[in-house]
């Protein structure tokens, strides 16, 4: 069995709660080791996988994926916004550099906060590779500097992500005797090669003989010499000072006459010769580290266009292979953003990270709000494309589903009905669910997918005999087939029991009534028992008297609305005037009419008899009230 | 990556069809055991078959479900030249504390004088539409108009093809006019396998818009893609091969038509036409007949199932470039009958042709999708 196949058994057997303790432990193991991840996300963010297992996956992979997920969505919204508030100041203007760096680096943090909180180590390394690549791509699309510059960011951008060395040293410094310290010098030429070059000299001063050994001494002048391009320096002065300061160490470095080995390495880095940075690999971090440095004592200006080559070069070299392809996904990422190869690095960091494509998606939809995509065809598209998928992923998911919206709703194209699908077909199990369903609808104007969400919950609530909520829901639903079908109920309940199925819904229902004739009805006569039942016979006279001339009542009905009338007719006081009375008369000649004699049961003839007698008397008693 | 489950379906015969409801929460099969099965998924995660009975005197070609605004609906097509619609019973009719759950027959279309080969009901969106087809040509269109009681259905519409038919497909689009499309699998049949139907408003009929020439090889199974907004149709076609065709309406402002890759020729011009019909892709990986074909909810990927006992998944890159995304072998040797749960969950099927089994599987969990 495979490592997910596992993973998938297991997580599916998380959730019996009978071998649910065992079943931890195994997790428990799995999750120590270093396969986590990479077992559990693909299970995760497959499409198909079937629910319950999917479930339990997630419910392991919250602690490490789920705030990524959370705080980036919110990002993504803000910069959806923002692109709006744009739009209407300055018609179709993509973002400034200024704006989509800032986005960018909050990303960054997005990515690095979620780093650092997390436990597993997969999920930590996935991060921390998504970050250097995210910044180099950062580096060389979004914060391009003017020539000359790129060479400071890139060390910039491996101290960073690489921070060690610095506490390495702090913990050796903390020794008297440093230089005989078994890492000294390892420890100086590291940060000769991270461009740490003041750092480099001041460790190398410490050293007891820098004063007397000659060569030392004049390497560390060397070192204190080096000229540094900063942001404002003159671009030409810069290189001419550093030229005569390489041709020094140069010439220094070729008269080959050293005290220890180290001394030779320190100078063949600092005069960029290339054997040495080659043949002290466990210098750097990666590739792209030995690359950075090379550039650095070797062509501090060096011009884009030579840096892919460059870049192959260093990449063969500190692997040790012979082509591209036998580097890993996320090795070919970078060595593609140095190609300035966007559609490569999309391309190999989808096999490269399984992050259910956030970073592409994220990325890449930043560029194109900047404008940064022009030169690849049908940017709009590809945006589109990736937001998507990735929220067609957030939305198999039980928990983050409702994240997916956001993403959904800024793709113009083809992401409102997407999420309408969606949203149709997910099951309505929990009321939580429903509420959310409809509240996201509601905001997207949605109605038609309101709608069958109520048919669906009260056909449900009909099946299972629940029928107070079957009539809320089809009131809401405002389908006038399936209210009218539960109003019948309600009624032909009444007739039965002389009372209705669940009161308090019918109380309840207010201006939706009139989503069609039937419940509307149903929820006059409702009203009109209640006057009756406080006591304003009067008032129930009026509603009676409607209820009967607006001809709404369903035939089952009418029999039980005329008898009614019998309690009002009795009354001590005169309730039902003339007009009224008559109106009950002509109800009951029509219901007579229509029933056949033969049909009629003694019970039925009786009460029929004993109306006409009531009419009569009541009549006789208004006409002389009048 | 995927994992197979195997349902032991305890059907007699050969099972032809498995469904999904619209949540893929509940499963039917039918099988030339002349019954229909219906299967819950449970909260261990376990299909649990919850009702079994006789549905038909022959066998049973296909079991569909109704949208649930019309209630837990089925409907199933039969050897017998019948199809029928069948609903669940309310839990509390019930006698005892036994899961089962008892389906009752509501209508039964005998209209046909042949084999019913589908059924399938129309998109919720045009009410409770259902349209068969049979082995002598006919398509009909029933309609319930009482959509409550479920018993009364009456043909609406009868159009007969002269071919042989053995699916049908309602276009799910709820902007452009009724569309269906029907596959024809009658090898001595000359014209193209697909014919392409419209509803006029104006004169209420049901008109023949194309014969899809673009598909020459007997036709098994036939599904429009969900459309979430694209200006065209897409057709997945299960024959000898994998074909996705794309359909295009003509009239109004032409929205310019995504990059499709240009794999096959437009179809004949006939004149006042008001369809571009193209074939955007065609895939021979199978390398054997293709029995059914099924779409994802939001019709990015599609799934196919073919004699080589393999499901695979197609999807296209943000070019429309078609491509298999995913290849998934049934593990189970004895079993070329597989079924695989997509993403939609709708039905996605099985191989006909392997002889008397009495199981399925169901395939989960396509593997990371890589792009491009």
């Amino acid at each position: 069995m495979s490592d997910s196949n596992k993973f998938a058994d297991i997580s599916r057997r998380s959730i019996d709660p009978n071998g649910r303790e065992d079943v931890e432990k195994q997790m428990e193991m799995i999750y120590n080791g270093n396969d986590y991840t990479p077992s559990i996300l693909p299970l995760v963010m497959a499409d198909g996988c079937v629910m319950p297992i999917r479930q339990a996956a997630v419910i392991s992979l919250k602690k490490n994926l789920r705030n990524l997920v959370k705080e980036a969505s919110s990002l993504f919204a803000n910069i959806q916004s923002l692109i709006l508030d744009e739009c209407c100041m300055a018609g179709n203007e993509p973002l400034t550099r200024d704006i989509v760096l800032k986005n960018s680096r909050c990303y960054r943090a997005v990515i690095e906060s979620n780093m650092n909180t997390t436990d597993c180590m997969e999920t930590k390394n996935m991060l921390h590779q998504i970050n250097i690549l995210w910044n180099l791509v950062e580096i060389l699309y979004i914060d391009v500097l003017p020539a000359g510059n790129l060479v400071e960011q890139l060390l910039i951008w491996i101290r960073y992500h690489y921070p060690n060395t610095n506490l390495e040293a702090d913990a050796m410094l903390k020794n008297n005797e440093v230089h005989e310290h078994p890492s000294y010098w390892t420890i100086i030429l590291k940060f000769v090669v991270r461009g740490e070059i003041k750092m480099a000299s001041k460790l190398l001063k410490l050293h007891p003989d820098c004063e007397t050994n000659e060569n030392l001494s004049f390497i560390h002048i060397l070192m204190e010499k080096m000229p540094q391009f900063t942001r404002n320096c003159m671009k030409y002065e810069f290189f001419a000072k550093w030229q005569a300061w390489n041709m020094q160490v140069k010439t220094h470095f070729r008269k080959s006459v050293f005290t220890s080995p180290e001394e030779r390495t320190i100078l063949g880095l600092l005069c960029g010769d290339f054997g040495t940075f080659s043949s002290n690999k466990h210098l750097f971090e990666s590739w792209y580290h030995l690359m950075v440095a090379f550039l650095h004592f070797a062509d501090p200006l060096v011009a884009e266009i030579d840096i892919p080559s460059l870049a192959f070069q260093s990449l063969t070299t500190y692997l040790d292979i012979r082509s591209e392809e036998q580097a890993k996904p996320y090795d070919r990422a970078i060595l593609k953003a140095f190609a300035y190869d966007l559609m490569a690095v999309v391309q190999e960091s989808c096999s490269a990270f399984k992050d259910g494509w956030w970073f592409c998606t994220h990325f890449i939809d930043l560029l194109y709000h900047g404008g940064i995509l022009e030169g690849i065809e049908e940017p709009r598209k590809l945006r589109e494309f990736f937001i998507l998928d990735y929220a067609d992923v957030l939305m198999g998911d039980d928990k983050l589903w409702s994240d997916a919206v956001n993403y959904y709703a800024s793709c113009s194209e083809f992401g409102l009905e997407s999420l309408r699908l969606h949203l149709e077909s997910k099951p309505l199990d929990t009321e939580e669910t429903r509420s959310k369903i409809i509240q996201i609808c509601e905001k997207h104007n949605l109605d038609d997918v309101i709608r069958v969400v109520y048919i669906v919950i009260a056909r449900k609530a009909l099946t299972e005999n629940n029928l107070g909520q079957a009539l809320l829901m089809a009131a809401r639903s405002k389908s006038p087939v399936l209210a009218s079908h539960i109003a019948d109920i309600y009624l032909k309940h009444f007739v039965e029991k002389k009372k209705f199925p669940d009161q308090k819904a019918l109380d309840s229902l207010g201006p939706l009534m009139l989503t069609c004739d039937k419940l509307t009805f149903l929820a006059k006569y409702n009203e009109f028992l209640e006057c009756k039942k406080r006591g304003s016979l009067l008032e129930a006279g009026v509603q009676l008297e409607n209820l009967i001339s607006s001809k709404i009542a369903p035939n089952f009905f009418i029999f039980t609305l005329l008898m009614d009338a019998v309690s009002l007719l009795e009354a001590e006081m005169l309730i039902l005037n003339f007009e009224q009375t008559y109106q009950v008369l002509v109800a009951l000649e029509n219901f007579a009419n229509m029933m056949n004699e033969q049909t009629k049961d003694e019970d039925v003839k009786n009460k029929e008899n004993y109306l006409r007698l009531a009419i009569a008397r009541n009549m006789a008693r208004a006409m002389i009230f009048a | 990556m995927f994992a197979t489950r195997n349902v032991e379906a305890d059907h007699k015969d050969l099972i032809h069809d498995v469904a999904y409801d619209f949540y893929g929460r509940r499963l039917a099969t039918c099988s030339s055991d002349q019954s229909v099965k219906v299967w819950d998924l449970g909260e261990d995660g376990q299909w649990h078959c919850t009702a079994s009975w006789k549905c038909h005197s022959a066998s049973v070609w296909k079991v569909t479900w109704a949208h649930p605004e019309f209630g837990q609906v089925l409907a199933t097509c039969s050897f017998d030249r019948t199809a029928a619609i069948w609903e669940e019973l309310p839990a509390d009719s019930l006698s005892g504390e036994s899961n089962q759950s008892t389906w009752v027959r509501r209508a039964f279309l005998s209209d046909s004088r042949t084999s019913v080969t589908d059924v399938k009901f129309a998109p919720r969106h045009l009410g409770l539409l259902l349209a068969t087809c049979s082995v002598d040509g006919s398509l009909r269109i029933y309609e319930a108009p009482d959509v409550m009681t479920l018993s009364q259905w009456s043909v609406q519409h009868e159009i007969n093809c002269k071919v042989s038919l053995s699916s049908i497909t309602w276009n799910p689009s709820r902007i452009h006019p009724p569309m269906i499309a029907v596959g024809v699998d009658d090898a001595s049949a000359s014209d193209g396998k697909v014919i392409l139907f419209e509803f006029s408003e104006n004169t209420r009929q049901w008109i023949k818009i194309e014969v899809i020439s673009l598909v020459s090889d007997p036709v098994h199974d036939i599904a429009f893609a969900p459309n979430v907004g694209r200006s065209y149709h897409l057709l997945g076609i299960a024959s000898r091969d994998v074909k996705i065709l794309s359909i295009k309406p003509c009239d109004g402002q032409s929205l310019s038509l995504p990059h499709q890759s240009h794999q096959g020729n437009t179809s004949q011009h006939a004149p006042n036409q008001k369809f571009e019909i193209k074939q955007v892709a065609q895939f021979n990986e199978h390398g054997a007949q293709v029995w059914r074909v099924s779409w994802n909810i939001t019709g990015t990927i599609l799934a196919s199932s073919g004699d080589d006992g393999s499901v695979r998944l197609w999807k296209a890159n943000y070019l429309d470039n078609w491509k298999c995304v995913t290849e998934l072998k049934c593990q189970n040797n004895q079993s070329g009958n597989s079924s695989s749960q997509d993403d939609n969950k709708s039905g996605n099927s099985d191989g006909k042709s392997t002889k008397g089994l009495r199981n399925f599987s169901s395939l989960v969990s396509p593997g990371p999708m890589t792009r491009h």
